[in-house]
């Protein structure tokens, strides 16, 4: 069963992904800011993350650089989900070792969907 | 090519060293402050220059006159011909307008609004080109401004949207109907999510409302005990926190709701933010009454204490703590509408706001 770590400081949307994810069969933990996701990487490695950019204490672009410094982003594919909309944010996703950018407001089937390819439980 | 404004046809008159002319039209051209309004001979060469011109290029008509209106332009526009250019296009089309980034004589820019007119005489020569430069930097700033406030407010919607869109869609994919204890999570976080946005929307409406001065607002005499008193009935403070109020006896100008509102909005801020114990006082002086609210929070982050009443700031980086940053721009816009002012104390510890209020 693959296991999803979602990055996100709301924690209704953190809610939202768990019952969505946990409905298809995801292992899913949480962690609400950097710190947090940082700590949570240092144990067991997640079969994805899914990570706002947006959060409390920093944004999502560090948890991102801490990834790729540590050459994990091809071992762990890492989604953006975030309400920054701009073509220049997502080429900055993609830049920086991002597999996916969903743009928040987004539905369950494409969450699904982006988890399922990049997790290879398609 | 017909023009009220033609100048003589002798060359572009340049009396004295800077005024249009001696008679009605050149005196009042002259006067002008609010535009730049100048001559230029047919190769850019400034022959003229108005008080307007001083004012929003900061050359006097001895430094300028005599030199090529490319000064103005960034050295951008100036490596790419765009002076020789306009005065290129206004010479054959008859004008032109532009609007762009300008530089005063002190180096800063503004952005201007600029209209070139070819003068041409009554045989069609070429005389020089007549230049009305515009300041609209605030205009922009306003626009910018603008932009990043429905940037904001769009970006604010999309949390909310995301849980009702991610959950109601969910719900849909469902082929049995989810057990009862699960649904009422499902319900609870709707709920929630629906009335964020509700708050969220009639927040941006009430700031609409008053950055356009069309909120109604009524000015009565008001009992602040009273109006408190339904804040603390509409918003009772959560379990563990006392609210202190010391405020009998003292009667405001303002509008009755738009103060409970007002209220409100502090005590939302204070019951998120602020630690367990709030105060809120009123003192009676010559014609204003003091009113502060006080907490025994942390306090207000020092880097944003200056724009905490700007819209979609917040005092505090807490997320877990839903908010929309805009409840101080409110508070202080529907203080502001009633004549009073709105402060941020320095004084102690935690968030003290003083209102100052028109006695009633």
């Amino acid at each position: 069963m693959s296991r999803v770590l979602v990055v996100d400081d709301e924690a209704d949307i953190v809610y939202m992904v768990k019952v969505i994810l946990r409905s298809a069969g995801f292992d899913v933990d949480a962690a609400s800011g950097v710190n947090d996701a940082i700590t949570a990487l240092a144990g067991d490695d997640p079969d994805l993350v899914l990570l706002d950019l947006r959060l409390g204490d920093g944004e999502g672009w560090t948890v991102l650089e801490h990834l790729r410094e540590q050459g994990r982003t091809d071992a762990i594919p890492v989604i953006i989900l975030s309400a920054h909309a701009s073509p220049s944010t997502a080429e900055r996703a993609a830049r920086e070792g991002a597999r996916a950018y969903l743009t928040k407001p987004f539905v369950a089937s494409a969450l699904l969907e982006a988890v399922r390819e990049h997790t290879g439980a398609a | 090519m017909a023009d009220a404004a033609r100048p003589d046809p002798e060359p572009i008159p340049v009396r004295g060293h800077r005024t249009f002319g001696s008679d009605t039209l050149g005196l009042l051209i002259d006067a002008v402050q609010d535009y730049a309004i100048f001559t230029l001979a047919p190769d850019g060469t400034i022959m003229t220059w108005n008080t307007g011109a001083q004012r929003i290029k900061g050359y006097s008509a001895e430094e300028i006159i005599g030199q090529n209106f490319s000064v103005f332009y960034p050295e951008v526009d100036k490596r790419a011909g765009k002076p020789q250019w306009e005065l290129a296009v206004a010479s054959s089309e008859g004008r032109i307008e532009d609007e762009g980034w300008r530089v005063r004589k002190d180096g800063t820019q503004f952005w201007a609004n600029v209209v070139i007119t070819a003068l041409r005489d009554s045989t069609g020569e070429l005389r020089g080109f007549g230049k009305v430069t515009r300041d609209l930097t605030e205009r922009m700033q306003g626009e910018q401004a603008r932009a990043r406030f429905i940037a904001n407010a769009a970006h604010e919607l999309r949390t909310p949207l995301s849980v009702l869109l991610g959950m109601v869609s969910f719900l849909r994919t469902l082929e049995d109907a989810p057990d009862h204890q699960a649904l009422g999570e499902y319900l609870e976080v709707l709920h929630r999510q629906s009335t964020r946005m509700h708050a969220l929307v009639n927040n941006l409406l009430d700031l609409t409302a008053l950055e356009q001065k069309s909120a109604r607002i009524s000015m009565d005499r008001i009992d602040i005990d009273e109006v408190v008193c339904r804040a603390l009935t509409a918003i009772p403070a959560p379990p563990g926190t006392t609210v202190d109020v010391s405020v009998e006896g003292n009667f405001v100008l303002a509008d009755s709701r738009r103060l409970e509102q007002v209220f409100t909005n502090l005590l939302t801020n204070a019951y998120k933010y602020g630690g367990d114990h709030i105060t809120i006082t009123a003192t009676p002086q010559p014609q204003l009454v003091e009113i502060t609210l006080s907490d025994n929070g942390p306090g207000i982050d020092p880097v944003v204490r200056d724009q905490i009443f700007e819209p979609f700031r917040r005092g505090s980086n807490d997320r877990n703590v839903v908010g929309s940053g805009l409840g101080l721009a409110i508070v202080k816009g529907f203080v502001e509408s009633f004549g009073g002012t709105i402060a941020l104390s320095r004084e102690g510890e935690g968030t003290t706001f003083v209102i100052t209020l028109l006695r009633g």
